[in-house]
């Protein structure tokens, strides 16, 4: 079986090549497809399309109301970035402890997200952002909210011939006091999947009311999930912590935790609500952030 | 297909196949066997090397993709027969048991100094988070990166 190579020296040049080869696989940092391929996973591989080359996919850049970051932009970047930490803290956290220094510097946001892990640490941030995913194709740019862009496990939206260009993370309004938190438990300290991670933000009005809220969690579905149950809850209430206390407890019926060699879906069940509980207490600003861990 | 790149700072051209993983390449065809083949999924870091300055794991990495790049190993600290500070440390304070891993470990270290000079011990752990070691328990290691940036 011979592999064809190309590294297109743009997304133009990239979206051309896929035109005629939709089966042709994509390549960025390698860190999911690679071990993959290690471990004769790989079936079928008739060409392979390095995107590490094309520039425009590798910036980070501030707009009105978003932030972009380039599909191609690696975890090292994002957490070495000051804009992304002080203006998407969960986005931030995620790459910051993704992985190791080596999986960080060769990882892609963008590879995280195709990758579609249920328990994707960018993924689950992402989908507390409410961020948008910019997929282009030859004719078409599509912008799809990362809340549509899971179908299951290892499977999106993308359709072939698409390229995921990079992501948009939406700003909070004028008067809006947005708090997050990210919550994540693994088996080591360093370099380990998520047993389940948890990402929340809160925008709450001055007085405290919860204008709106997400609530993204891994590990507990196919894909990363949004629980609109428990955001509906808190919706146009003043927050505390009797509030969160009932909420969480809500939980079970909205969830369906993996069962895997990483944890039981009984452990699962059982921590990811302490894990939600606490990072609403921080996002709501009820309570600090405990130190790194 | 031919790929030209360099190699602890000398240029080097070389045969390769699309999918070949850039540890065999540097194994097998340019005889650079300090670079360890260990997990092969990226977890371990007995492969890591430097590209373009970054650590990296050349067991995910494919070999066409670093044309043009410029890889360092632990062949390329060795300057005049002497060996770099970071070697030298790591058999002083004995932060080297069966070996294996310290190939890796040294890039690994390398690539943290270059980068931060005086790391505290917690920078120092989270550098070497990704390379495992399971003879020294990791503090030896820690000492001797400790001894040099004291």
């Amino acid at each position: 079986m011979s592999v064809q190579y190309f590294a297109p020296a743009s997304v133009e040049e990239a979206l051309q090549l896929l035109a005629g080869n939709s089966d042709y696989t994509l390549l960025a940092g390698g860190t999911d497809l690679v071990p993959r391929m290690n471990l004769r996973q790989i079936k079928v591989l008739r060409g392979l399309v390095y995107l590490g080359n094309i520039a425009e996919m590798k910036g980070i850049t501030s707009h009105n109301d978003y932030i972009f970051v380039g599909a191609l932009v690696t975890h090292s970047r994002i957490a070495a970035s000051e804009l992304i930490k002080e203006k998407a803290p969960n986005v931030w956290y995620a790459s910051y402890h993704m992985g190791t220094p080596a999986i960080r510097n060769a990882g892609t946001i963008g590879g995280n997200l195709v990758n579609a892990s249920p328990a994707g640490d960018s993924c689950v941030a992402l989908l507390a952002a409410d961020a948008r995913v910019i997929l282009k194709s030859r004719h078409e740019n599509r912008l799809v909210p990362v809340k549509e862009f899971f179908v299951d496990k290892g499977r999106t939206v993308l359709n072939p011939g698409e390229i995921l260009y990079g992501v948009q993370l939406p700003m909070a309004g004028q008067g809006i006091r947005k708090g997050s938190s990210y919550q994540r438990i693994g088996l080591l300290k360093g370099s380990s999947t998520a047993i389940t991670n948890v990402a929340a933000e809160v925008e709450q009005d001055g007085e405290g009311v919860c204008q709106a809220c997400r609530i993204a969690v891994g590990a507990m579905a196919g894909t990363p999930l949004r629980l609109a149950a428990l955001e509906e809850a808190l919706a146009g209430k003043k927050i505390d912590r009797d509030l969160i206390n009932q909420v969480v407890k809500d939980v079970d019926a909205w969830i369906n935790p993996i069962d895997d060699t990483y944890a039981t879906a009984w452990y699962r069940r059982k921590v990811v609500k302490v894990l939600i509980k606490r990072a609403l207490l921080e996002a709501s600003g009820l309570e600090g952030s405990e130190g790194e861990v | 297909m031919e790929i030209a790149f360099t190699l602890n700072g000398l240029a080097v051209k070389v045969d390769v196949k699309p999918a070949d993983i850039l540890t065999d390449v540097l194994r097998q065809k340019l005889g650079v066997l300090s670079v360890k083949k260990g997990c092969e999924t990226g977890d371990c870091g007995a492969c890591a090397v430097l590209v373009d300055g970054e650590l990296v794991n050349s067991c995910v990495t494919l070999a066409p993709t670093v044309a043009g790049k410029s890889i360092t190993t632990v062949e390329g600290l060795i300057v005049n027969g002497e060996m770099d500070i970071i070697q030298r440390r790591l058999a002083e304070y004995h932060g080297t048991q069966c070996g294996f891993c310290t190939p890796g470990m040294v890039m690994a270290i390398k690539a943290l100094l270059n980068g931060n000079p005086h790391p505290d011990e917690a920078e120092i752990r989270r550098a070497i988070a990704g390379n495992l070691c399971r003879c020294t328990g990791y503090q030896k290691i820690v000492e001797a990166v400790q001894s040099i940036t004291a």
